[in-house]
């Protein structure tokens, strides 16, 4: 009933007049039509927009009049005409001093950024260009405003996160739909520009999926009457090896010296007569040798001392890791005629990644055309774009030994010829050597073999189509239909052939032994092969009026409205299994018995019955919404915006009527220099904006109703199927919200040379889903439930300067992003120790503090006789760790700070010589913390672990005076190994600032190149991940590291060539 | 024109409201249920890593078991090592999962019971609605019982007032409900099972599924924890009327890694009804836990028990490996020895020394060698009353059985530990485990004093 009311409403609102009329077309001084400029008869009433091919008719009736176009960024122009006339060109120029033109998508519509009340971000191709990565969303690293790259959490988010367990990742929107493919199958070279949505009146046209911000990218399209384009790129861009040695690691001398000591106390004792097998390292065989009397002492230390000389980290950098080298190359072509306009693109990338083994690689075809059909009246689009991505795995990431242990540090994984060598990894070496003697197949682990041997592949293809249709009912009155149909198949592959030691490992382990010693074999020799297979289908069909038009005296109030209704569904299924005995010569494989318990080889006392995988996923998630959006302006000073969005899901065990959620939002934007009073010379345009409104969030893992998941028992001892409860019930449950406050202002001064834009914002999550202890009695040890609610507020503000102008130009852009947000409602506190982390939302929050957040003990240095970590125990110096985690409460665990930079951003720097530029990005990322790893002697003391520190630890009275690392303990103590691993201690600042990376290019123009005088050619230099500036931590480390390895320097050739 | 519209706008509505019920009540993820239907129900209680698992940490505290300083280094949590050496604190501010996972079983034995009562009569009282009433109530009140077992004061009449452990009734989470009195526990562990015993069946497909013998051995096991030796003795009639199998240890193959049969699917023909530990660290028997040699020697030669039982890993130090599930987590269910040592205990309280005799016998020959076996005789009620505790404690070692009988036998303890004698004294607050922390914190339980 509402459409057609407003539909009432578009109709009286119009009221035109028809008559004789003036048509034609306004382009740039390149040629590219204008579309949404303001053209109108002064001294009229008579005016338009024009459309999106840039052409205007005005009905008006016969006479001469004054034309007057204008166009934001563009001077404006003024001309007589005779009305009627067609085919008239206006051509505008760029105005210096003005804003350049700036378009933005909510991808259900195209609007002139002028006109917008909300917080939009546009990116431009020439900015998408400047940097060279794999994926789009890369490309928006340190240029947008609002927009961070996260370490913990998401990759990315918008204006901080809004959310504590639903989905916190931005929404992406290609084309006008909702993207749910990995955004690797979309190729950059593709994509015309990148619109980000950041608060509630940009956004909540998205509604329920708009909580997060929406990053919408519209892909290239032809354009109408312009000659064939051809436009080609290519860049390779070169990693260098990653530091393995970043990372402070126990050395092979310490590790001996704790093994020695553990080997005198027995504590390997369990370990040599264990019915499992368990492994001992090289250096404790050379101990029990020694005990035994087959190795003199002398022997021993000989020996010792060469193991205490190696450093696995030597070798896993010369097999493990090399350059990285990622190859893009991209070709496409454009055009149209006045009837039709397309675009034809294919892409090819090569990755070979840092570990060796791991690749991507990436063919993409695109194309699209759109037709006029009926006059212009109808405009109809197809387009189809295939993505098919191969990623190798080949890298078995770090390695391990003892069940799980990181590799002891003496391992050596190759010889001089760089031959594979056995470790000892997962059993004892005389039981891995006695193992062909015995009948099995070869035991030994070789781990750079199987590097080599490694045949894992995952290939995914995915298929998008969409069509649409749109018809012109009435003047700027049109009715549209869109369609996608969006396909992807992936498939996995992963072959651990015969001669793995995967495979041999298995058949060995599962061989039977009946007692004399004849063996059988219920494994087959041969590879093992696990499939996986997965299918995503997604339809998504949209209904949707648009009006676009001026009405009034001289066109001065312009309205803008869609409304429309929207329907999704996404399926996506997936199965998996393995099988054995597989033959890659002859691609056979054979049966197992998949029921029988067997007992396994290695330990007889254990066994499980020969895993076979299978699994078989469907999922199904259903939308329907309904949603209009409207903007009206009065004489382009004063806009006014409001959007409504109804969502519906098929939210599991919700009654329909639950499920849906109203979102809505309203703004309104004043630009205030236009006013007659206006007359601030020093700021000639300032435009004023300020929106209010709500977006949603989903969680679809909850329900009302008491939930339980169903497993078909096949790995149980009973076989019978069985189902676990997931959620108790929850008959108040409901759908997450977002209010945000938006106030903004943009300005442009002295010319245009500087411009730029400021807003605040305030946001308020509202019924958002909190994780919360409940005392276990209860059956369930957490309770999630919509009980949390957060408060944020913030700043983007962002300057464009335009320092010097001429042959030689300077120009900065330079944005500054302040997020502030913090749990506001968190129904029942937690343990401390659930507070105690590093930095993880994990799955608790505080009142009044930040989702992402660092809490420590207060440590207070090492104690100087013991060298023990101390603490504070009711106020008083402590070493009673276990006391001090009993007394220990959210309130008096010290809150470092947060673990997510509150105030981020970047300096960017462009100059140019004529056809030179050279433009470097400066980024910082302030006022947060982390926790940096130290030692932790746990059981053995800190064998499993090999932190560097260890040989920094407190060692002798007085060391506490440099060293915050505790000493070896007499006896394994945990809680003293947590009192200093939570303690504040090791809580470092994370500021830092970084020359995140460098571009320098050279621009052939038209005729510069004498066999190709039409082509332009750009040759550019990128270069990334420079290295840190400066950084507040003492340590030295890189916050952005983590456990791993500070992100490795990379440099990028390419060219791009348009014909 | 206006009519195109019309048409637009009909399409847009018919669209809209055409399948939109249907299309919204789509199941998310074809994995997941609302239990609602017998089926449904059926398949919580089929969930065996919820219901069938027995506390385990205990086992490290009832001295069947030793360890040395560097075994003691080798095991996982502190829990463990404090459990051994009975310290003041035993969990500091950690979960304890033997604790939870108990009260899981009652949150899931509560979804059942409040689902079967929504669903119409004629289910409820159909076959499988009987028999699912039946189970939850087993599961629940054995729970309850292991609980108070572990968490509360021993029984004793003039315990009956001290703290018990939260009786929870409902499956609402939120609901609160306080530690309330030990009697009140065990009156309602009687009242499940007696409710249960009206509707269990006599026999099932799989033996985690109680029966109405698993029940009956049930009662038996409780009785006697209650000390309660005469109903003991008539719950154990009840179980042997029907003469159960008992497993011949001579068909066991001594040289076989594990020499029991496997209970599940199908399995040990003595076992009356399936349940493991939870699994800890420390378990035999691939950890540093061997068995105190005392009563490692107290198996005489020919009792096959002791090859069985044990695998020797260096001299004087035998692992536990007589696992009679089979498999690697030790098994803790019912079994028809536990009740003939059960009826032999009643029958030697009550002066019935004869009788006690025959049961320990009948028992016991299955476990000797063939033809060495002399059957075992008495003078007197005493006498035959500290033969079966003793063979109790051979016959039921690592089952998880062994903490309740220090309790109620009063029995004290010492040991050895970092250098250091450790005294679990007879009567011993220590007898009582601590409340996990979180219970405290957040329920605001009271804790037992140590």
């Amino acid at each position: 009933m509402k459409f057609l009311y407003l539909c009432c409403c578009l109709f009286i609102l119009t009221g035109s007049v028809l008559g004789q009329s003036l048509s034609g077309t306004v382009t740039d001084t390149a040629g590219r039509s204008l579309a949404g400029a303001s053209v109108s008869l002064a001294g009229t009433r008579y005016g338009t927009l024009t459309d999106t091919s840039g052409k205007f008719v005005i009905p008006a009736p016969e006479g001469n009049y004054r034309l007057s176009v204008s166009y934001v960024g563009f001077a404006s122009a003024m001309r007589s005409v005779r009305v009627p006339s067609n085919g008239l060109k206006v051509v505008l120029r760029s105005a210096s001093g003005q804003l350049a033109e700036v378009r933005v998508s909510t991808g259900y519509q195209e609007l002139p950024k002028e006109r917008a009340t909300g917080s939009f971000v546009a990116v431009d191709k020439a900015l998408l260009h400047r940097s060279v990565t794999t994926d789009v969303i890369g490309r928006l690293r340190d240029v947008v405003p609002g927009l961070s790259f996260n370490n913990l959490g998401t990759r990315i988010s918008i204006r901080g996160q809004n959310t504590l367990f639903s989905n916190a990742d931005p929404l992406i929107v290609v084309d006008g739909f909702a993207y749910n493919q990995p955004i690797e199958n979309l190729n950059p070279a593709d994509v015309a520009s990148v619109t980000v949505l950041k608060d509630a009146a940009a956004a909540s046209i998205w509604g329920a999926r708009a909580g997060n911000g929406v990053i919408v990218i519209t892909t290239n399209k032809g354009g109408y009457n312009r000659p064939i384009r051809v436009s080609a790129s290519a860049s390779v861009n070169v990693g260098e090896r990653p530091d393995l040695y970043y990372q402070p690691r126990m050395s092979s001398a310490d590790f001996i010296g704790i093994e020695q000591k553990l080997f005198a106390s027995g504590y390997y004792a369990a370990a040599e007569n264990s019915v499992s097998h368990a492994p001992l390292s090289p250096a404790v065989e050379l101990m029990i040798a020694n005990r035994d009397g087959q190795l003199s002492a002398g022997e021993l230390d000989l020996r010792l001392k060469g193991l205490s000389a190696l450093d696995v980290r030597r070798d896993l950098s010369r097999y493990f890791y090399r350059r990285s080298v990622n190859q893009q190359y991209a070709l496409s072509l454009d055009g149209g005629t006045d009837q039709q306009r397309y675009y034809f693109s294919g892409g090819y990338d090569r990755n070979l990644d840092n570990a060796v083994g791991n690749g991507f690689e990436r063919l993409t075809l695109n194309g699209n055309e759109t037709w006029k059909l009926l006059k212009g009246r109808l405009e109809a689009n197809a387009g189809g774009y295939i993505s098919m991505v191969n990623t190798a795995t080949g890298n078995p990431g770090p390695l391990t030994w003892n069940n799980g242990d990181a590799i002891y540090p003496y391992a050596q994984l190759a010889d001089a010829a760089g031959n594979p060598l056995a470790v000892t990894h997962d059993l004892r070496e005389s039981f891995v050597n006695s193992a062909v003697g015995a009948g099995l197949l070869d035991w030994s682990y070789r781990p750079l073999a199987d590097l080599r041997l490694a045949d894992n592949k995952r290939r995914e293809t995915e298929v998008r189509l969409n069509t649409g249709l749109k018809y012109k009912i009435w003047n700027g009155l049109s009715a549209q239909v869109l369609y996608q149909y969006d396909e992807s198949n992936r498939s996995s592959r992963n072959l651990m052939v015969a001669e793995s030691f995967f495979a041999r490992n298995i058949i060995n382990r599962y061989t039977q032994d009946d007692g004399s010693g004849t063996l059988s074999f219920p494994i087959p020799r041969g590879g093992v092969l696990d499939f996986g297979a997965g299918r995503s289908v997604n339809h998504d069909g949209r209904l949707q009026l648009n009006y676009d038009g001026a009405f009034g005296k001289d066109g001065k109030n312009e309205l803008n409205a869609i409304a429309g209704y929207q329907v999704q569904s996404l399926r996506v299924t997936g199965n998996e299994h393995t099988v054995y005995g597989y033959d890659a010569d002859h691609a056979t494989m054979q049966p197992v018995d998949g029921i029988t318990y067997f007992g396994y080889y290695d330990n007889p006392a254990s066994g499980n019955t020969i895993p076979l995988n299978l699994s078989e996923s469907d999922a199904t998630d259903h939308f329907l919404s309904y949603y209009t959006n409207a903007a009206y302006t009065y004489d382009r000073r004063i806009s006014l915006s409001g959007s409504a969005r109804l969502d519906r899901s098929n939210l599991f065990g919700v009654n329909t009527n639950q499920k849906g959620v109203p979102l809505w939002s309203a703004g309104l934007s004043w630009e205030l220099s236009r006013e007659g009073f206006y007359h601030v010379k020093a700021l000639p345009y300032l435009k004023l904006r300020a929106t209010f409104g709500y977006n949603g969030n989903i969680n679809k893992n909850l329900s009302a109703y008491t939930t339980a998941y169903y497993f078909d028992g096949s790995n149980t001892s009973t076989r019978l199927p069985y189902a676990q409860v997931l959620n108790p019930p929850n008959p108040n449950l409901r759908w997450e919200r977002n209010r945000q406050v938006n106030l903004g202002a943009d300005f442009s001064l002295l010319d245009g040379r500087i411009s730029g834009s400021a807003e605040v914002y305030y946001k308020r999550g509202l019924d958002l889903i909190g994780s919360t202890a409940y005392p276990s009695s209860s059956g369930i040890m957490v309770f999630t439930g919509n009980t949390a609610g957060t408060k944020g507020q913030g700043l983007d503000i962002s300057l464009n300067t335009r320092n010097i102008v001429g042959d030689f130009n300077w120009s900065t852009a330079f944005f500054l992003s302040y997020v502030q947000d913090k749990v506001s409602r968190y129904q029942q506190q937690s343990l401390p120790s659930d507070y105690l982390n590093f930095g993880y939302i994990g799955a608790y929050a505080l009142e009044g503090k930040p989702l992402y957040a660092i809490y420590s003990y207060r440590s207070t240095g090492l104690d100087p006789s013991t060298g023990d970590p101390r603490g504070y125990l009711n106020g008083q110096v402590s070493s009673d760790y276990a006391a001090m985690a009993a007394a220990a409460t959210p309130q008096n665990l010290v809150y470092n700070g947060p673990s997510r930079p509150v105030t981020f951003g970047a300096l960017r720097n462009t100059f140019g010589y004529k056809s030179v530029s050279l433009s470097f990005n400066i980024a910082y990322r302030l006022g947060y913390y982390f926790r940096r790893n130290s030692v932790y002697y746990g059981n053995d003391y800190g064998l499993s672990q090999q932190n560097g520190d260890y040989a920094l630890r407190w060692q002798r009275p007085g060391d506490e005076q440099h060293t915050v690392i505790p000493s070896l303990p007499a006896a394994p103590d945990n809680q003293r190994d947590n009192f200093y691993r939570f303690s504040s201690a090791l809580v470092e600042k994370g500021d830092n600032i970084r020359l995140q990376d460098v571009n320098l290019s050279y621009q052939f123009t038209k005729g510069r190149i004498k066999f190709l005088p039409g082509a332009e050619l750009q040759v550019y230099l990128y270069a990334a991940n420079l290295g840190i500036l400066w950084r507040a931590n003492r340590a030295k480390l890189d916050p952005d590291a983590g456990n791993g390895f500070p992100q490795p320097r990379t440099v990028a050739g390419g060219i791009r060539l348009t014909y | 024109m206006k009519k195109k519209i019309v048409y637009l706008l009909l399409l847009l509505c018919s669209m809209s409201w055409g399948c939109k019920k249907d299309f919204l009540d789509t199941r998310p993820n074809k994995a997941l249920l609302v239990p609602t239907t017998l089926d449904d129900l059926r398949l919580l209680l089929n969930n065996n890593q919820v219901f069938n698992i027995a506390p385990e940490l205990t086992s490290l505290a009832d001295g069947d078991y030793f360890t040395d300083e560097a075994g003691l280094q080798t095991y996982n949590l502190d829990m463990e090592r404090n459990s051994y050496i009975w310290a003041k604190d035993i969990f500091g501010t950690e979960p304890n999962f033997d604790w939870a996972n108990l009260y899981k079983e009652v949150f899931y034995a509560n979804i059942v019971l409040e689902g079967l009562n929504k669903l119409p009569a004629d289910q409820q009282s159909s076959a499988e609605g009987r028999e699912i009433r039946g189970t939850a109530l087993f599961f629940r009140a054995v729970a309850f019982y292991q609980l108070a077992g572990m968490f509360a004061a021993p029984y004793s009449p003039e315990n009956l007032a001290q703290p018990g452990i939260p009786v929870r009734l409902h499956a609402d989470v939120t609901e609160r409900v306080d530690r309330g009195k030990l009697g009140d526990v065990y009156a309602q562990v009687l009242k499940d099972l007696a409710l249960a015993r009206t509707l269990l069946p006599e026999t099932v497909t799989v033996k985690t599924r109680p029966t109405l013998n698993a029940l009956w051995a049930m009662r038996a096991r409780i009785a006697l924890t209650m000390k309660d030796y005469t109903l003991a003795g008539r719950y154990g009639d009840s179980v042997l009327a029907a003469k159960p199998p008992l497993l011949d240890y001579n068909t066991l193959n001594p040289a076989a890694a594990r020499p029991f049969p496997r209970v599940l699917p199908y399995g040990n023909a003595e076992v009356l009804w399936h349940e493991s530990v939870l699994p800890y660290s420390f378990d035999p028997p691939s950890a540093a836990t061997w068995v105190v040699p005392e009563l490692y020697n107290s198996y005489a030669t020919d009792d096959l028990r002791k090859t069985l039982f044990f695998r020797l890993q260096s001299p004087g130090r035998y692992s536990f490996r007589g696992n009679y599930a089979g498999v690697l987590t030790l098994f803790a269910g019912l079994a028809t020895d536990e009740v003939y040592l059960i009826r032999a205990e009643s029958r030697a309280r009550a002066g019935n020394v004869q009788g006690a005799m025959d049961d320990l016998n009948s028992l016991l020959v299955t476990r000797w060698r063939t033809g060495t076996f002399i059957p075992f005789a008495a003078a007197d009620p005493t006498s035959a009353l500290a033969l079966v505790l003793a063979e109790r404690r051979k016959e039921l070692l690592g089952r998880g059985l062994r903490w309740a009988d220090v309790r109620r036998l009063n029995l004290s303890i010492e040991r050895t530990a970092n250098g250091q004698v450790y005294r679990l004294e007879a009567g011993s607050p220590r007898y009582v485990y601590p409340i996990p922390d979180d219970e405290i914190r957040l329920n605001g339980l009271v804790q037992n004093e140590r």
